[in-house]
């Protein structure tokens, strides 16, 4: 009884409340205002995301080559993104494999030069005559096709007729690499295109698991970069950095045969809109409903020859 | 400024913080060192591979563009889905009231934090940027994303671990009990949301099903099983516990045989899914999903699947706990380290074989040749340090903190003590310098034992110390409030005694005047 108990209120660890100790009532309380902390901050904070995204983007614009912004420049107005709606042709009975266009996407885009990161490769199908398929990309097809596939098991077998299949990002209706990314750096611009904020991408690599069509790939690091950015996700936007200055993506202009078609599929006398009015055109993997917006055009002279 | 730790005081003053420390490793038992020691270059292993990760983009993991989800990944799977395993037994004494498992309760906690962090440690390296993680998670959240669910639903997690782990050694039954109930909801709730992250996938049609958020579950309770037996079969060796804090064999008695049973219903519930898992994605149209099942069936993964899951990881451990002779004792241990290598290689086989048959062959309309990976040295070198890293927090904790649950001693000395009444930090071990938050009756104090020089074990007498010294040991620890104890605590190899400086300055100590 020498000293208070009231004391103990001068420990510096700061446990207690008004002077006396903490007690089971003190704990519960805070645990009672804490639990609405943790419930409410994503909440309060869907109204805090405009002010992190401009800020984020502030980041972002001090980087070299960052894809434009989304107002297009040469399209005259500002709504101009929304009422126009970007589609992609791949014309495959045209094709020749002859990887100019790799090589004008690696160029263009800054992709790493190493053949496993590509915006944009060519893949050849071979047919058996048994009607197995073998499929390679040597290189991403970016110095062509050497006379064999050089695919698994291909060697020695007859091979009945083969094509070339150019892939690049689906730019999906329906993107599942949008839904999955845990902190929205990656999303869908109004003209359809999908891009990645490489400001915010924290290269979980969830988006590269989640494409349906092997589109992405997380960047590494070295003296080729798209943005500036290492680590995080990188994948085709069509050269949306052209496109919205009125000019068509790099792939397509390097197309030797015109097997690449680009072009606004609202405008009903574009080429592209001729061509899917007069084709039959092909998704792939159109079972998973990404619902893509490149369409394969040609297919049935080679698939079934 | 002077912290106690359970009954140990250290001082935040360098030099005496690191005299205390290195009187506290000099009285640790040789094989403790030893074993310690071990486990820090495990963990100095794993520094060396995050430092080397840290520049974000080098290549130095692995993985590829095919095979973006390596070794690293499948490891923070394995880590913190044995978090909610643990969780999950420890529920069954905590809130289903099962006797057997009611003495798991504070380790089955400890555990499942060292667990958690070491998975945090290691996703943290995976991520190039987990400093933007933090921030976009609440800045810019993504509800369709289930990675984002299973973060925030991971750091609930912890919260609420962190609170059950605070009642328990504060002794708080309430709290205690409230918090496990709580780490039980989220031990459903986060590892189905990680089995989600893969189950929502429609490009990977071996991952993407509903059931794998619940194999997570099942293999959750085997991990949590397997690795509750492997401590418990090793606690009763002499040298872990503190001197005083020895535990006796009666006091988990029950537990062993209880763990040997779940065990052997965890592994039959894994080995049935594990058949039927592959039985349909055999028969899968699906080309990936078809395709991960023939790499594990016959494939490049079949080593891990026949030999290192099934073989060693299901069926040597199944057949071990099933044998009628062997006693309780001589099996679980052996089975249930063969159960955890098997879990951790499932993990890695679940991972790697959701990605082994490449989505870029166009169309599906071939079968393409798997996908290669091997993790980095550097990766191995994390997953490695993410095992020490658990193993240190927890040796530590069993030699530092009192984790048995036996009556009247640490979080229920309140009782045992007579008119002792200690705050909750008290309770906790932890205790300010100044003035003590411990107070204790006249007739505690007059049973401590007057001990005035064992704080240093190398014979250095405590007072010959410099005056901060002292005044900074000039404490009531939370044992000393413990008479039975404080006996105890004097052990003949003249290790340092929680309550040795009890004697020199008796002034903090304070009678309750509320109690008799």
């Amino acid at each position: 009884m020498t000293e208070p108990v009231a004391t103990t209120g001068e420990c510096p660890t700061g446990a207690s409340v008004s002077g006396r100790p903490l007690n089971r009532r003190d704990v519960l309380k805070l645990g009672a205002a804490l639990v609405p902390c943790i419930v409410g901050a994503p909440l309060a904070a869907q109204w805090v995301v405009p002010a992190a995204d401009a800020a984020t983007t502030r980041i972002g614009t001090e980087r070299p080559a960052l894809p434009a912004p989304a107002v297009p420049e040469a399209a005259g107005t500002a709504s101009a993104g929304t009422d126009r709606r970007w589609g992609f042709v791949v014309d495959v009975s045209k094709c020749i494999g002859c990887g100019s266009c790799v090589d004008a996407c690696k160029l263009e885009n800054h992709v790493p030069l190493e053949p496993e990161y590509n915006r944009t490769w060519v893949e050849r199908h071979a047919v058996a005559e048994d009607g197995s398929v073998f499929i390679d990309s040597p290189d991403g097809g970016i110095h062509g096709f050497p006379p064999e596939s050089t695919a698994p098991g291909a060697a020695g077998q007859p091979i009945d007729h083969s094509f070339f299949m150019p892939r690049l990002c689906m730019q999906c209706e329906n993107p599942p690499c949008v839904a999955v990314c845990p902190v929205s750096a990656t999303y869908k611009t109004g003209d359809g295109v999908v891009l990645v904020d490489q400001s915010r991408c924290i290269g979980c690599g969830y988006c590269v698991v989640a494409c349906p069509y092997g589109a992405r790939y997380i960047v590494p690091s070295g003296s080729e970069t798209p943005t500036g950015w290492a680590g995080v996700a990188d994948k085709c936007t069509w050269c949306y950095h052209r496109t919205t200055r009125g000019r068509q993506p790099a792939c397509v202009e390097a197309c030797p045969v015109g097997a690449r078609v680009f072009g606004d599929m609202n405008d009903p006398a574009s080429p592209i809109s001729g061509i899917l009015r007069e084709q039959p055109a092909h998704v792939l993997k159109p079972e998973l409903g990404t619902n893509p917006r490149v369409w394969y055009v040609g297919l049935e002279g080679e698939a079934e020859a | 400024m002077t912290l106690q730790v359970a009954g140990h005081p250290l001082s935040l003053h360098p030099r005496l913080a690191w005299s205390t420390v290195r009187v506290e490793v000099v009285s640790l038992p040789s094989p403790l060192k030893r074993w310690l020691g071990f486990l820090g270059a495990l963990v100095a292993i794993g520094a060396v591979g995050a430092v080397l990760t840290i520049p974000p983009g080098d290549e130095v993991f692995g993985t590829t563009p095919t095979i973006e989800w390596g070794v690293l990944i499948a490891s923070y799977v394995f880590l913190v889905v044995t978090t909610s395993g643990l969780c999950l037994v420890s529920a069954l004494g905590q809130v289903f009231g099962v006797e057997a498992f009611k003495p798991v309760a504070k380790r089955a906690v400890v555990l499942a934090l060292a667990f958690l962090l070491a998975g945090f440690a290691v996703i943290g390296l995976d991520l190039h940027y987990p400093i933007r993680l933090v921030f976009g998670v609440v800045l810019s959240p993504s509800p369709t994303s289930a990675m984002w669910w299973m973060g925030v639903l991971y750091c609930i997690y912890m919260v609420f671990l962190l609170v059950e782990l605070f009642g328990m050694l504060a002794g708080f039954e309430r709290i205690a009990k409230v918090g496990s109930a709580l780490c039980l909801v989220m031990a459903i709730a986060a590892p189905s949301t990680l089995g989600a992250v893969f189950g929502v996938l429609v490009s990977r049609s071996f991952w993407s099903e509903s059931l794998v958020p619940v194999y997570m579950l099942l293999t959750a309770i085997l991990s949590g099983t397997a690795i509750l037996g492997i401590v418990f079969s090793m606690i009763d060796r002499p040298g872990i516990a503190r001197p005083g804090h020895e535990h006796s064999a009666a006091e988990h008695a029950a537990v062993l045989p209880a763990i040997r049973r779940l065990l052997a219903l965890a592994i039959g519930l894994v080995l049935a899914y594990t058949t039927w898992e592959m039985a349909v994605a055999v028969a899968s149209g699906a080309p990936a999903a078809h395709g991960a099942a023939m790499a594990q069936l016959t494939g490049p993964l079949s080593v891990h699947f026949w030999l290192l899951k099934v073989g060693i990881g299901l069926v040597a451990p199944l057949a071990l706990l099933a044998l009628p002779g062997l006693i309780d004792r001589t099996v679980v241990l052996p089975a249930a380290c063969l159960a955890m290598v098997g879990m951790f290689v499932d993990r890695i086989a679940f991972v790697s074989a959701g990605q082994i048959a490449p989505p870029s062959v166009a169309s599906g309309v071939a079968s393409a040749p798997y996908a290669a990976y091997s993790p980095s040295l550097v990766e191995i070198a994390i997953v490695v340090g993410a095992v020490g890293l658990v193993g240190l927090i927890y040796t530590l904790a069993e030699r530092f903190l009192d984790l048995s649950e036996r009556e009247g001693h640490g979080a229920t000395a309140q009782a045992a003590g007579g008119g002792i009444v200690a705050t909750p930090l008290a309770r906790l071990g932890f205790v300010g310098r100044l003035p003590a938050f411990a107070t204790v009756a006249p007739e505690a104090m007059a049973a401590q034992p007057t001990v005035v020089e064992p704080i240093v074990a190398d014979g250095t007498a405590a007072s010959t110390l410099p005056e901060p010294f002292e005044a900074a040991f000039a404490l009531t620890p939370i044992d000393a409030l413990d008479p039975a104890l404080a006996t105890s605590d004097a052990t003949p190899d003249g290790a340092p005694c929680d309550n040795a400086q009890a004697g020199n300055q008796p002034a903090p100590a304070e009678t309750e005047g509320a109690l008799p």
